[in-house]
């Protein structure tokens, strides 16, 4: 290993130590702020890692030259930026929530611990160019979601009905996620007995070798698993539902993110012909998340649904640069803006689910709850409107930039279907997010307060702006933007 | 079976395999259920394990701490597997071998001291937690 | 001379603007300053421009910059200066000047004050935009703007229900004509390729086959504005208006615009003769049958209004026949008597304390002797006596009628019309101010209300003197001789007509009474059952479509896109039932999917 390689491999460096310092100084002085202030200093210290280490534009490879575990390049400077920050976000929101929940707080250490690991995987899934760098990264990321998810019923004093639907909502995603995992797998294996490599490359460019394409058509059962992308969708809500705010924002984000990311690799990275045969499953695929996702919020009531079923849509549209993949740069930068803009809104969105809705009883995540809420807090219901219309790809925010984006990418690659079922989800989707601002602006029904202050709400306002200022004016992100 | 053929289409054996396969069992439940007798009674519900009526609930509570000693288990077993690898190879991966040989031992024995603190080898009935043992 | 043209449309605009937007800063006293003073430089200068013309003789035109461009339509409008526009502005602003002196006595301590001043310099600018306009589109604005105005000022007293219904009647039943007027825009653009109406004039002559649709277009258009036959109906409901705004409006200039219309594009009409005895045939009959309907009428100002419809029918006769200039002639003089007789009927409708029903008045000569004076110098302008203004424009229209078309169905129509006219004129006045007194009237004499009513009186008797500076704006049309039985003919019937009023009025009290309780007097009275039958033949089919599509049947294919989407949401969300098993074997499921897309 050369001291450029270690270098390179920095930021995960970074990652996994500070998971490991704050898990002895969680064993040795529990102290949550402690261990907080600890992650959010490592997640930085990786963060100045990426930049300080990144190798210019060129790409440095670890691992063997002929099949490369991990790929840094910009792609991963890009995702593993994005995904460092989101980290520091969803702490931020953890606390937030602990500070909420006093019940919750034993065992927040943790918590943070997990985040970092999660975030971890995320960054090994942004540079893996390698089926086990691949399965590491998304197990490392899997498992700490899992047991994120189930958190209030591991840690609280006392049962009620919300940590009982945590619990139930860990064990059916750790289930099912490990069925997923298995398809993966044996998608994986397969693929290894026809190319003998484990490299995404080295897949051969066979036309109608049935085994490569069992072996494709296994994989991507697994990560639409993973992406909760329909007809695979089924468990999304009731995880979403169960899991406390901050780590629906984390499962709903990260996860996302950093599969999307490595779907991209490996779909740029195989031979055209493999690319080309993938394709009718991911067109099907990805129309059916736009329809049955956008279709299923329609009449949702809790939010959180709600936002479930919202992103299996936006993981429909995701899936549309994906596709393109083979087919020029503006894929990638399409995925990359779309992804960060997905990022930054849904994670507003919850943030702002997390002020309004945590601890406010079992009603609390109702859309009633937010009735009147434009009256009743009107910069927390106006960031929560701009958020709302971000989501639908309203012009004048970065969801509408990042649709414009997918447009571009699918009729460039003439994906015309796909591009047709985006508009179709979009003006489906309109309607729902509408219903949720039409409740925010009608009068509140009075003695609702709206719990929290600043600090309870900058980080929201923080991603409204971020949201409005990168709609309105995208030029910084998309110089930023990775080629692949 | 070879791999190839598979892969060349001569699918013919495995589908006829197969649909053998769904065409007994099929042929089993159907006979079953159009031959035998159909009665309810009281006691056509009851779990029947060898003519005794069995005893207690099938869900059972397993303490916690069975799981964490299994965990630790498989974390020994996986380490032991790794340095097994890792003795076979010892003069081929030299130095850096062996720095990440110490890197990976670093890290579960960090582990296992979280393990030993949080007091998940405190097994036994009067197991206590951190916490429990704080507040006292 | 240039800034002077544009200046007389935009001092009226500029002084609306100030009123509509800070009137109520201004007050009773600075509102009828800026509403009568805009007025009245606009005249001023009016005046001076016709001074400038008459002395250089030389139509001209300010071009105003270019409005738009597209599809090869270049629209440059401009002010354009001559004979027409001439005796048009000076009406205008003239008229309108003494009606807004009267008004701001008439209308003191009402609600709105400026308000209705900042609608009557509104409208007094739009329809001087609409006679001086060099192009058709600002001629189809300012058209558009006095059909906005009427409708403002209709129902300016907009708390009374029937006032704003009256509003909207008129408002809609000149939409009919006002859309024929666009239609003939649009294609005077696919024929022409211009809008610019010297330009569509003088290539009218090269006789395209379209140019009878065109005519017949605007004369729809000119139908509408102008209250003929068959879209006559919404004038007599417009008198909801206050009075001045009658007179000014709906006698003076705004119903006259239609007989603009078709003098300015006369070369048009010419080109189709057909049309020309269509336009005369409506003149014809409007003139009739108004005239009728005057007869029986019992509100003073519905009078009035029936008149004012069946003097533009005379226009428009003249106009049919190609007697231009005593078209635009009788247009001048028929302002002058018909505003004074608005006028004067404000002023004994205002000492009655609103009171508009001749049944309840009589007698008013002794007290009310100016008002008598003016109604009576109006009255004989109106049915046509010697020296009146009035006399000779009807002269010179049936004269020049029998010159240029001979003894038509129109033509007898308008002479039986001119018997009608004295006829009704004498019970008119008879009524009013003879016989046994009803009420006591509380006169009125503010000069204000003195001042105007004694120019006008001046001028609907010496108006004809007036030089009309028309010079050859007209092409003369050769003129058959006039036998002298039908100038006796012509000369008698006013005469005629006031000897039969006399007569009833003297001795024929029962005949009168049994006449004014028959069938066809109630016929007439409701105008010849025109609102009946569009009641029957347009309203209600269309109230009764509207009804029948009340739940918009268009709106169906939404509600099925709705309800489609509810049931999938209802279907997919059944999926949603939280069992681990089922979860499984949707992956199951979809892992085949997968792959059997792949494998494809």
């Amino acid at each position: 290993m050369t001291t450029a390689e270690l270098a390179a491999l920095s930021p995960l460096v970074a990652t996994a130590l500070t998971a490991l310092v704050a898990m002895l100084l969680a064993a040795f002085r529990r102290n949550h702020r402690l261990v907080f202030w600890v992650c959010q200093l490592g997640l930085l210290a990786a963060l100045a890692a990426v930049h300080a280490c990144a190798p210019g534009a060129g790409t440095s490879v670890v691992g063997a030259p002929a099949a490369p575990l991990l790929r840094i390049d910009n792609f991963f400077v890009f995702f593993a930026t994005l995904f460092l920050l989101l980290a520091m976000a969803v702490a931020v929101m953890l606390a937030q929530y602990f500070r909420r929940r006093p019940e919750c707080r034993d065992g927040a250490e943790e918590a943070y611990i997990l985040l970092v690991v999660a975030a971890l995987g995320a960054l090994v899934l942004a540079a893996a160019d390698h089926f086990a760098s691949l399965f590491i990264g998304v197990e490392l990321m899997g498992l700490a979601s899992i047991v994120l998810v189930a958190w209030p019923s591991g840690a609280a004093r006392d049962m009620d009905r919300l940590q009982g639907r945590s619990l139930e909502a860990g064990l059916r995603y750790l289930i099912l996620s490990a069925a997923a995992s298995a398809l993966l797998l044996f998608g994986i294996a397969i693929l290894y007995l026809q190319s003998g490599s484990l490299a995404f490359a080295a897949i051969p460019p066979r036309q109608g070798d049935y085994l490569i394409l069992l072996g494709t058509g296994l994989f991507l059962a697994g990560m639409a698993f993973k992406l909760s992308v329909v007809p695979f969708h089924l468990w999304t809500a009731d995880v979403y539902q169960g899991a406390p705010t901050p780590v629906t924002a984390l499962i709903a984000t990260l996860t996302k993110g950093a599969l999307i990311a490595v779907l991209l690799r490996f779909l740029a990275a195989m031979p055209p012909v493999q690319t080309q045969a993938a394709l009718p499953a991911l067109v099907v695929l990805a129309s059916l998340s736009m329809v049955v996702g956008n279709l299923l919020a329609l009449r949702q009531e809790n939010i959180k649904r709600l936002l479930a079923y919202s992103s299996i849509a936006h993981m429909g549209y995701l899936l549309v640069p994906v596709m393109a993949a083979g087919s020029g740069q503006l894929s990638a930068q399409a995925v990359a803006f779309y992804v960060a803009a997905y990022t930054i809104t849904t994670l507003g969105a919850f943030s702002v689910v997390n002020g309004v809705s945590e601890g406010a009883g079992s009603d609390g995540y109702q859309v009633s709850r937010y009735r009147g809420l434009l009256w009743r807090a009107p910069w927390l219901g106006a960031s929560f409107m701009l958020i709302l219309l971000s989501l639908a790809g309203i012009p004048l925010t970065l969801g509408f930039v990042g649709k414009f984006y997918i447009f571009a990418a699918g009729a460039d690659a003439r994906l015309w279907l796909p591009v047709a079922m985006v508009v179709v989800g979009s003006v489906i989707g309109l309607y729902y997010y509408l219903r949720i601002i039409l409740a925010m602006a009608q009068s509140p029904e009075g003695g609702e307060e709206t719990p929290g202050g600043w600090r309870e709400r900058w980080l929201s306002y923080g991603l409204t702006a971020l949201l409005v200022v990168l709609g309105i004016y995208p030029a910084p992100l998309v110089d930023w933007l990775p080629v692949l | 079976m070879d791999v190839y053929a598979i892969s060349q289409g001569q699918l013919w054996s495995f589908a006829i395999y197969a649909g053998a396969v769904f065409l007994l069992v099929g042929a089993m439940l159907a006979v079953g259920r159009l031959a035998g007798q159909r009665r309810h009674e009281k006691a056509t519900d009851e779990p029947f394990e060898s003519g005794i009526v069995s005893v207690g609930d099938a869900r059972l509570r397993l303490s916690v701490s069975y799981f964490v000693v299994a965990i630790l288990f498989v974390i020994f077993d996986l380490e032991v597997i790794f340095l097994y690898a890792w003795a076979v190879a010892f003069v081929d991966v030299g130095l850096a071998g062996f720095i990440g040989a110490l890197v990976f031992i670093g890290v579960l024995l960090a582990a296992l001291a979280y393990e030993w603190r949080v007091g998940a080898v405190d097994w036994g009935p009067r197991q206590r937690s951190l916490h429990e043992r704080e507040d006292r | 001379m240039a800034g002077a043209l544009i200046g007389i449309p935009l001092l009226p605009l500029l002084g609306s603007a100030l009123l509509l937007l800070a009137g109520k800063r201004l007050g009773e006293r600075g509102s009828a300053a800026v509403g009568v003073g805009s007025v009245l430089l606009a005249a001023l200068l009016t005046a001076w421009v016709i001074a400038g013309f008459v002395a250089g003789g030389e139509p001209y035109t300010v071009t105003l910059g270019q409005w738009f461009s597209v599809a090869g339509l270049t629209v440059t409008p401009g002010l354009h200066f001559d004979g027409l526009a001439a005796v048009m502005t000076g009406v205008i602003t003239g008229v309108g000047l003494l009606i807004h002196w009267y008004s701001a006595a008439y209308m003191a301590g009402e609600e709105g004050y400026s308000r209705y001043f900042g609608y009557l310099n509104l409208f007094v600018a739009a329809m001087l935009v609409l006679v001086l306009a060099d192009n058709f589109l600002l001629l189809y604005l300012g058209w558009e703007g006095v059909g906005l105005c009427s409708y403002l000022l209709i129902g300016f007293w907009y708390r009374e229900p029937a006032n704003g219904y009256a509003a909207r009647k008129a408002f809609v039943v000149t939409r009919v004509g006002d859309v024929a007027l666009a239609v003939a825009l649009f294609m005077l653009v696919g024929q022409f390729g211009t809008l610019h109406i010297e330009t569509v004039v003088d290539r009218a002559w090269q006789q395209t086959p379209g140019t009878h649709w065109l005519a017949l277009l605007l004369l729809i258009g000119a139908v509408g504005k102008s209250a003929q036959l068959p879209l006559q109906t919404w004038l007599p409901d417009a008198m909801a208006g206050p009075t001045p705004v009658s007179a000014l409006i709906h006698a003076a200039t705004m119903v006259t615009a239609g007989v603009y219309l078709i003098a300015r594009s006369h070369e048009l009409f010419l080109m189709a003769p057909p049309v020309m005895d269509l336009v005369a045939l409506v003149g014809g009959l409007t003139l009739f049958l108004a005239a009728c309907s005057a007869l029986v009428q019992t509100d003073l100002k519905r009078i009035l209004a029936y008149s004012t419809i069946s003097q533009i029918g005379y226009m428009f006769f003249a106009l049919g026949t190609g007697a231009f200039s005593a078209a635009v002639f009788h247009l001048m003089t028929h302002a002058f008597f018909k505003a004074l007789l608005f006028l004067a009927a404000g002023q004994v409708i205002l000492s009655l304390h609103h009171e508009q029903d001749i049944r309840r008045m009589g007698g008013l000569a002794r007290p009310m002797p100016f008002s008598l004076a003016c109604f009576a110098i109006g009255g004989a302008a109106l049915a046509a006596l010697p020296l009146t203004a009035g006399f000779y424009s009807k002269d010179a229209i049936l004269m020049n009628g029998y010159a240029l078309a001979g003894g038509t169905p129109a033509w007898f129509l308008a002479l039986a019309g001119a018997l009608v006219t004295a006829l009704y004129s004498a019970r008119m006045v008879l009524r009013v101010f003879f016989g046994e007194a009803v009420t006591r009237p509380d006169p009125d004499r503010r000069p204000a209300l003195v001042v105007p009513l004694a120019v006008l009186s001046v001028l609907s008797l010496a108006g004809a003197l007036i030089p009309r500076p028309l010079g050859d704006f007209f092409a003369d049309l050769g003129r058959g001789g006039v036998p002298e039985t039908v100038h006796i003919a012509v000369l008698a019937m006013p005469w005629l007509g006031l000897a039969m009023g006399l007569g009833f009025w003297r001795y024929g009290g029962a005949v009168r009474d049994r006449w004014q309780d028959s069938a066809l007097a109630a016929w007439w009275r409701r105008g010849w059952g025109f609102d009946t039958a569009y009641q029957w033949l347009l309203i209600r089919p269309f109230i009764g479509l509207a009804r029948a599509n009340r739940d918009d049947i268009a709106d169906g294919l939404t509600a099925a896109v709705t309800a489609s989407g509810r049931a999938a949401n209802a279907g997919l969300s059944a999926l949603q039932n939280g069992r681990i098993r089922w979860y499984a074997a949707f992956i199951a499921a979809g892992a085949i999917l997968t792959i059997a897309l792949v494998g494809r």
